[in-house]
């Protein structure tokens, strides 16, 4: 399974940082950086916080 | 104040609701109570409009990023623009020349977006911090000389304003002027048919935007002359920004500024000031915040935000054919989001009419989601929260005199207006 992000979407407001930091950074300039994309069942619980608490939905799991 | 008016039938009480009608502006909640449980998806034929009242609903339209739902229409129309009914869905408006941006589809809402919004991202804001806590703590020496003060507009405004002229490049003594060209045009009680005074409020803010853009544009300030405040990089992001194959005018850039130097200002005064009158209704949780105020203070910020954020709904066109929880909704009606409901839903907040500073539950919408998610987030939290640990660190006792308080009915920003206070220095200063 992957993560998908919307570029358009994304501010840079950390909210999957905080729930999935093995996951997702900011970087100096408040840019998201996606340290990993790929990612199994046992880690899908913490992706899926992330995609629920981004403020501007602009995360999504495929396949 | 939140009882619903004495016998009023809930059936009765969701007839008559209309966003625009001073029965309504002057308090909605007994409105919003009987939507939810009665008809969650309500149709207001004069408007063509569904105005959705559910957390769930409201969360899940705001945060339908697909291009079904836009700000076409402005998410803050006039009712005589509601009166009007679309035939279909609305198209972006003509961008030669451009108009607010907050109207457009994707991409270029995101566009604009992006080219004016990193110095409100994290990172910026929090290196606003030391600012904002210079400002509120001047502030506070001098109103604490005071026999008493607005909570509202004396502190919070002063504090929201100046960080708006941080942001915008302007002399910081503009903030007085600019908190009262808020606050004047934008009391919708104003206005005979219930709606913001638009054209005031747009003219007297592009009075001072437009000027600051050329300033800017012409190369003032310069950044490497310490007499002359630090460039905007808001008005330089979008000065920067290619368009369809130009440049924007002053006009153009200054047009997109509006919304966050009105947003900006209009907020953070109410919540600020009716969070701590909130505190000091209750006197033992006002004691659990002052026992740890670094640490307890941002945990009752979320409180004064979910109890007491203003805005009460957002509209939105639609353009694609869809429905809201089994309700089908047609290409150009409309949906009004109101959150100021969604924010009180037992659904998801537990006795949500009590103001709980440690709550710590549910899902924040105060904020909205999705596409037009509040771009302003980080430095709003940032200043109610300096603003209330500051007050609380400066002042060992404090009253709000009641009868002075001024909430104006309001079909957008309901929230106190006017918060005076009686307060001690630490110390017995005053």
């Amino acid at each position: 399974m992957k993560i998908d992000v919307n570029w358009s979407l994304c501010d840079g407001n950390g909210f999957c940082v905080v729930e999935a930091p093995a996951f997702f950074d900011l970087d100096d300039d408040d840019q998201l950086v996606v340290l990993r994309d790929g990612f199994g069942p046992a880690e899908r619980t913490e992706v899926d916080a992330a995609v629920r608490g981004c403020p501007k939905a602009a995360l999504r799991v495929t396949d | 104040m939140t009882a619903p008016p004495a016998g009023i039938p809930d059936r009765d009480l969701v007839d008559r609701y209309d966003p625009f009608s001073p029965e309504t502006m002057a308090d909605p909640l007994p409105f919003y109570r009987a939507l939810r449980d009665l008809d969650p998806v309500h149709y207001l034929p004069a408007y063509d409009t569904f105005a959705i009242s559910r957390f769930d609903d409201v969360w899940n339209v705001l945060g339908d990023v697909s291009g079904t739902f836009v700000s076409s229409e402005s998410s803050l129309p006039l009712p005589s623009t509601l009166r009007v009914h679309n035939e279909g869905p609305v198209p972006d408006p003509p961008t030669e020349p451009m108009g607010s941006a907050n109207m457009f589809g994707s991409p270029v809402y995101e566009q604009f977006r992006h080219a004016q919004g990193r110095p409100l991202r994290p990172g910026a804001v929090r290196r606003l911090e030391g600012f904002l806590r210079e400002r509120a703590r001047t502030r506070l020496a001098e109103l604490l000389r005071r026999e008493r003060f607005d909570l509202a507009q004396d502190y919070g405004g002063h504090l929201a304003a100046g960080a708006v002229c941080h942001l915008m490049g302007l002399p910081l003594d503009t903030a007085r002027d600019i908190l009262e060209i808020v606050n004047s045009s934008t009391g919708t009680h104003r206005n005979a048919e219930g709606g913001l005074d638009k054209v005031t409020l747009f003219r007297r803010s592009m009075e001072v935007l437009v000027p600051a853009v050329a300033r800017h544009r012409a190369g003032e300030p310069d950044a490497a002359d310490d007499a002359v405040e630090l460039r905007s990089a808001m008005i330089d992001g979008l000065l920067d920004m290619e368009f369809r194959g130009r440049r924007l005018t002053d006009e153009e850039v200054a047009v997109n500024l509006v919304c966050v130097f009105v947003g900006g200002t209009e907020t953070v005064p109410k919540v600020t000031a009716h969070g701590l009158w909130e505190l000091a209704r209750d006197p033992a949780q006002l004691a659990a915040v002052r026992g740890d105020l670094a640490a307890r203070v941002p945990v009752a910020r979320d409180e004064f935000v979910r109890f007491c954020a203003p805005a009460q709904w957002f509209l939105r066109t639609v353009r694609e054919p869809t429905e809201i929880s089994g309700t089908p909704v047609r290409p150009g009606q409309r949906v009004m989001c109101l959150m100021g409901s969604a924010a009180r839903d037992p659904r998801e907040f537990t006795d949500p009419d009590v103001f709980r500073w440690d709550r710590r539950e549910g899902r924040e919408v105060s904020f909205g989601r999705g596409q037009h998610f509040c771009i302003g987030v980080h430095l709003a939290k940032l200043e109610v929260a300096v603003a209330a640990e500051e007050f609380l660190a400066a002042v060992s006792d404090y009253a709000i005199d009641e009868a002075g308080a001024v909430r104006h009915p309001s079909s957008f920003q309901w929230g106190w207006n006017r918060v005076p206070v009686r307060a001690t220095a630490i110390g017995g200063a005053a």
